[in-house]
């Protein structure tokens, strides 16, 4: 398992949507004992050579999937709390396929 | 439009009657932090221009909006939440051209982008449970607000003096 996986959270200006939705993030994480991802919050015009770098995309905006390599997954559930055991389990099911490719 | 602020003005309170566009009330908002010196000229045009190409419109336990600009146009480090009487339509963040009917906005006026967690974590706090934004909208709202949300402020302003 390599222990320097990336997951990127953006939002437009880099301070708000993406700090709530990185905590969000970093307490599943904890939750479920995963220890080998970073986690970065950015804002999306700063964010091109990190999202070269991610492995998973959580945006609060709108991205074109076809744009980029990682999948990318709508963290807005995050946010409002409507749908946010669904996205989690999603990241959880990217984070699991992604350590298991190694 | 009736305004109230907490003990330090860190936190003002409008209660507008809504019903407009995003663009017109936020125009109201943002002139409103203007005039009272929370932010710098040039705010109203960075939040609209924000707001139209990324939408912060949230459809949570109530429809709310979170608009905000660039750090650089905060002058103190505040907050401007709006109770409308009758709703406004936002574009919901990260949503296309889905819209969302909105009945309280946070505007956020935030200056160390370090700091603002415990601020935006008290938001989502409340905007996550009906009975929370139910309260919000009682004569209620600024001294809820007031009582966790103001030493934040304060706090930030004494690290930001001079």
């Amino acid at each position: 398992m390599k222990t320097n996986r990336n997951l990127l959270i953006v939002c437009a200006m880099g301070y708000a949507t993406s700090s709530i939705i990185k905590k969000a993030i970093t307490e599943f994480l904890e939750e479920n004992k995963i220890k080998n991802w970073n986690i970065e919050s950015t804002a999306l015009n700063m964010s091109r050579d990190y999202v070269e770098q991610a492995d998973i995309i959580v945006s609060s905006l709108e991205m074109k999937q076809s744009d980029y390599k990682a999948p990318i997954i709508n963290g807005v559930a995050l946010i409002s709390g409507i749908g946010e055991e669904a996205a989690l389990n999603e990241i959880m099911d990217h984070i699991r396929r992604i350590d298991h490719l190694d | 439009m009736e305004a109230k602020k907490s003990k330090h003005g860190s936190i003002h309170l409008l209660r507008m009657e809504g019903g407009i566009t995003w663009q017109k009330i936020l125009e109201m908002a943002g002139s409103y932090a203007e005039e009272q010196g929370l932010a710098k000229r040039g705010f109203v045009s960075a939040l609209l221009n924000r707001e139209e190409h990324y939408p912060t419109g949230i459809n949570a336990a109530t429809g709310v909006a979170i608009p905000h600009a660039d750090l650089e146009f905060t002058n103190r480090a505040s907050m401007v939440v709006m109770i409308l009487d009758t709703p406004v339509m936002f574009r919901m963040m990260g949503g296309g051209d889905a819209e969302v009917p909105v009945e309280i906005i946070f505007m956020l006026l935030m200056q160390d982008s370090g700091k603002h967690l415990d601020l935006l974590s008290a938001i989502v706090n409340f905007i996550q449970e009906k009975e929370k934004t139910g309260l919000l909208k009682t004569e209620l709202a600024i001294d809820i607000f007031s009582e966790r949300i103001e030493a934040f402020f304060r706090s930030q302003a004494e690290n930001t003096v001079g």
